[in-house]
């Protein structure tokens, strides 16, 4: 069996690579609480190229505009399509910033409109528990971005499952171990990644 | 004294007949039959009435319809010696329908065809026998064959040369929810997809952690029959449940090993072949006409004796040509599926626009070929008047094999015609009647 890899979508207009410490410490979590085959190092995934179908999670974030190519839009759509789940999350961590804005609508036409998701879902149950839905973070408690703890977060439903889950609750600076977040030291804000990922592998 | 005579004549012979007619005559000792069926069913008609023959042999141009093979063998309990010959020998022909035991195909019935080797058998749906299908018979093994047709609402006939065997199906079957079992990875994210979406119930036991699982659907119910109609093994890291899923395919389930599962210690004594070395498959192939090619696989290298293969793939490289890929067996009650893909999922997420949709048939057809579905409701009774499901099997059945064809068999005894006593009767009266007359007596 295959192991899991961690890949991390690149696209052609933004910033794709602003949380390059991501991986590394979701990977780490991930072989530290499952017993999930999980490769040593994550990949980049141009979003337009045939890398993206060997890849069914990827993760994508960025701070500016997103504006995807046709070419992008239509692996995309059939990433989707196909089975694939793709975790967005907008490291502005704000309601109404240029990459929530573009990258929703992006995602709208591409896949589906995005709708709350309920923080009942099985998606908070997969692995560790999270009763009150998703995670705070660093940022959204400091009353940092929109000064507002985002409640839920968004997916494209599809048949049980999700095709896209997005977040503007910057879990790509809590995840990177980014210098002013302290947290980590007391908490390991990390295991909602786990979670994502075990919900992507099983579900 | 003349006219005495004649009187004692007549009163002799109506006292013959009259005896005649309260003691049954003798039987004859032997009888030979047929072959046209209306002569053999003229006897059997007369036997009724009449004793039987102590031995017949029934000539055959076919087998008998299962009205009048029941009939033979009835005057076999009766006492008869009852064999039968054939000019030419029969075809063992026999034909079973079960409806495919598959969500997705909608209202469809396997038919599954038992024939000497190599024969071609014409399959019809007897509702509408304008559109005959046929099915060639393996040519080695013992011959048989399978087909899979709409569903056949007046049963499906297969003919044989003088042959036909017709049979129908069960009502419909119970078909159970299927158990996925290994480690949390794509193969069986992508593998309980494929069977949701074709229809079938999953519920899954997915290894997170040593002391965690996903269970999707519910806690599943014990490992047996009447819970569930297969089980799916997607690696070989099953192995405290190993001696329940033995018991259970032993039972009458149904197990498809995919992958690595065929590697578990727990599943050695019901394998198909064992496992093996890796082979990569073919870069780009996934996009062709034959996507399977470009999984990697571990090869069946040894089948066991009462093994069957199911998918042999196209060689991948030098030495690799035919290989068994995909083979079935069964386990006392139960069936195995050994299928040795790895990674399966590529197919689907790579393989194209058919990909998704080759995957999920593909999957659900391991899982068919395995699952456990008992009948629901009575099998429906073939025509009273067709030829049965087995009509060689179940004559040879009722009456033994065939005994050689003999051209003069003794034709069937009649009994003396009444006809010669009855002209005497009329000529002695009439005679009597005649001298009286001429004496000028009334």
């Amino acid at each position: 069996m295959s192991e899991f890899v961690f890949a991390t979508a690149q696209y052609e207009s933004g910033d794709w690579d602003s949380a390059p410490l991501v991986p590394a410490n979701v990977i780490d979590s991930l072989a530290r609480y499952t017993s999930i085959d999980v490769a040593p190092t994550g990949v980049i995934v141009p979003l337009a190229s045939e890398e993206l179908l060997r890849h069914p999670f990827v993760f994508l974030t960025g701070h500016l505009p997103v504006r995807f190519s046709d070419a992008e839009r239509r692996n995309l759509r059939r990433f989707a399509t196909r089975g694939g789940m793709l975790f967005v999350d907008d490291h502005n961590h704000d309601i109404d910033g240029a990459f929530h804005k573009t990258a929703t609508e992006e995602l709208g036409r591409v896949v589906a409109p995005l709708v709350e998701l309920p923080n009942e879902h099985p998606l908070y149950r997969a692995f560790f528990q999270f009763a009150d839905g998703p995670p705070a973070t660093g940022h959204e408690l400091n009353g940092w971005g929109d000064n507002l703890v985002h409640k839920h977060l968004f997916c494209a439903p599809a048949p049980d499952r999700l095709t896209v889950l997005y977040s503007n609750k910057d879990y790509s600076s809590e995840w990177g171990y980014h210098p002013d977040n302290k947290r980590f030291l007391s908490v390991d804000n990390t295991k909602f990644a786990v979670n994502i990922i075990v919900y992507a592998l099983t579900r | 004294m003349l006219e005495w005579t004649l009187r004692t004549i007549a009163a002799a012979t109506l006292l013959v007949l009259l005896v005649r007619a309260i003691r049954p005559p003798a039987a004859p000792r032997s009888a030979a039959v047929g072959p046209a069926a209306r002569d053999r069913l003229g006897a059997l008609a007369a036997w009724t009435s009449a004793p039987a023959p102590e031995s017949v042999v029934v000539r055959m141009d076919g087998a008998p319809a299962p009205d009048e093979r029941d009939w033979w063998r009835a005057l076999r309990g009766a006492g008869s010696v009852v064999r039968w010959s054939a000019a030419a020998p029969l075809p063992a022909l026999a034909v079973s329908v079960m409806p495919v035991v598959d969500p997705g195909t909608r209202a469809a019935v396997s038919v599954r065809v038992g024939a000497p080797a190599g024969s071609l058998v014409a399959v019809v749906d007897a509702g509408s026998p304008a559109y005959p299908d046929s099915v060639r018979s393996a040519a080695r093994g013992g011959g048989g064959g399978s087909i899979t047709l709409p569903a056949a609402q007046s049963g499906v006939v297969a003919t044989l040369g003088a042959t036909r065997a017709m049979a129908s199906a069960p009502d419909s079957l119970i078909r159970r929810p299927v158990l996925v079992l290994g480690r949390a990875g794509w193969e069986g994210k992508f593998a309980i997809a494929a069977l949701e979406e074709r229809g079938w119930t999953v519920r899954a036991r997915l290894t997170v952690s040593p002391a965690a699982e996903v269970r999707a659907g519910g806690d599943p119910p014990p490992l047996d029959t009447a819970n569930w109609s297969a089980v799916v093994v997607l690696d070989s890291s099953i192995t405290r449940q190993g001696p329940a899923i033995a018991r259970y395919v032993r039972a009458g389930g149904g197990l498809v090993l995919a992958g690595e599962a065929a590697r578990a210690p727990a599943f050695a004594g019901l394998l198909a072949g064992q496992p093996g070395a890796r082979r990569p498959g073919i870069a780009g192939a996934l996009v062709t006409a034959t996507p399977r090619r470009a999984l990697t696989a571990m090869p069946i290298a040894r089948l066991v004796p009462d093994a069957v293969p199911l998918e042999r793939r196209e060689g991948t490289g030098p030495g690799t040509v035919g290989e068994i890929i995909v083979a079935a067996r069964r386990v006392a009650a139960g069936r195995v599926v050994q299928a040795g893909y790895l990674d399966t999922w590529r197919w689907r997420m790579g393989g194209g626009d058919a990909g998704a949709a080759g995957h999920r048939a593909w999957w659900s057809g391991l899982v068919r070929a395995v699952a456990y579905a008992p009948e629901a409701g009575a099998a429906r009774e073939p025509a009273g008047e067709g030829p049965g499901d087995a009509p060689v099997a179940r004559l040879v059945a009722a009456l033994g094999a065939a005994v050689p064809w003999t051209e003069s068999a003794p034709p069937v005894p009649a009994g003396a015609p009444g006809w010669p006593a009855f002209l005497l009767i009329v000529l002695a009266l009439g005679g009597e009647w005649l001298s009286r007359r001429l004496r000028g007596r009334r």
